[in-house]
């Protein structure tokens, strides 16, 4: 299978993904990437810091989450921790209704796919 | 040096980001090292997983910026420093050629008396634009070579 077209799919849904998870509670880089890898490794593949923390400056500049530096007593330094705008909240509630009517759109073509080659 | 502090180092030096998204970005990484030794990871392991160095910047630099605008972001570094550079040296050298006709002292040998009354303030250019202009160069030439070099 062409590698391409998984990479696409991936780095779109990506985003949204991330955007989700900081939308259910104000969490840390450790954490957004624990939590990825334990529901999503298996589909989305191992994910590392090189891919998550690029798509969460764009998600800041792009004004969609926010971030404040807590001192960790538990690691002796900061976290920072990430929290959605309303702004990002509206974007995900937008993305999520897209999201569902894609997935129905898609599956359309799928599925009538599907049964004509069961017909044939 | 602890394993951390190279690996941190090294991302450091590969980056060409600007230097606040260089320092967020080493801010992060920190994080993420004394994330994993929260979670029983060693910095060893903490490495093995971000991938080398290199992989790591380059992870994320292709993220953040689109392919050739690094490319135009250096090219146009080079030209905004290099023109001025040029146009203070021509400057300097069209007043050099107005201050000084030739001959208006004379060949003297011997010691001459000229006495300069008042604030020497048409010199100032003379000694700023020659100066600006070799800043300028020197800044040109550094940054052309780093250019290559990162090439």
């Amino acid at each position: 299978m062409d590698d391409r077209y998984i990479q696409q799919f991936k780095k779109g849904s990506l985003e949204m993904i991330l955007l989700s998870l900081i939308g259910r509670k104000e969490t840390y880089g450790y954490e957004i990437l624990t939590e990825l890898n334990q529901k999503g490794a298996e589909v989305l593949g191992f994910a590392k810091e090189g891919t998550v923390y690029p798509i969460l400056y764009r998600l800041q500049n792009a004004g969609l989450i926010q971030c404040r530096l807590a001192p960790a007593a538990a690691n002796g330094g900061t976290k920072k921790y990430y929290s959605l705008t309303p702004q990002g909240r509206e974007t995900l509630e937008e993305l999520t209704q897209f999201w569902n009517r894609y997935k129905a759109c898609v599956d359309r073509f799928l599925t009538d796919w599907e049964k004509q080659e069961v017909a044939l | 040096m602890s394993r951390k502090d190279e690996y941190l180092r090294q991302v450091r030096r590969a980056l060409t980001v600007s230097r606040r998204q260089k320092v967020e970005i080493l801010r992060d990484l920190e994080e993420a090292f004394a994330s994993g030794r929260e979670h029983g990871e060693a910095e060893e392991q903490v490495a093995e997983r971000l991938g080398s160095p290199e992989e790591f910047a380059a992870c994320i630099q292709e993220q953040l910026e689109p392919p050739g605008q690094r490319q135009h972001r250096q090219r146009f570094c080079i030209g905004t420093l290099l023109f001025p550079a040029l146009a203070a040296f021509a400057l300097w050298f069209y007043l050099q050629s107005l201050r000084f006709p030739k001959g208006i002292i004379g060949q003297a040998n011997s010691t001459t008396t000229i006495w300069v009354s008042g604030p020497a303030w048409d010199l100032l250019p003379m000694i700023l634009l020659p100066v600006a202009g070799l800043a300028a160069l020197a800044a040109a030439i550094f940054f052309t070579l780093r250019y290559f070099r990162k090439k």
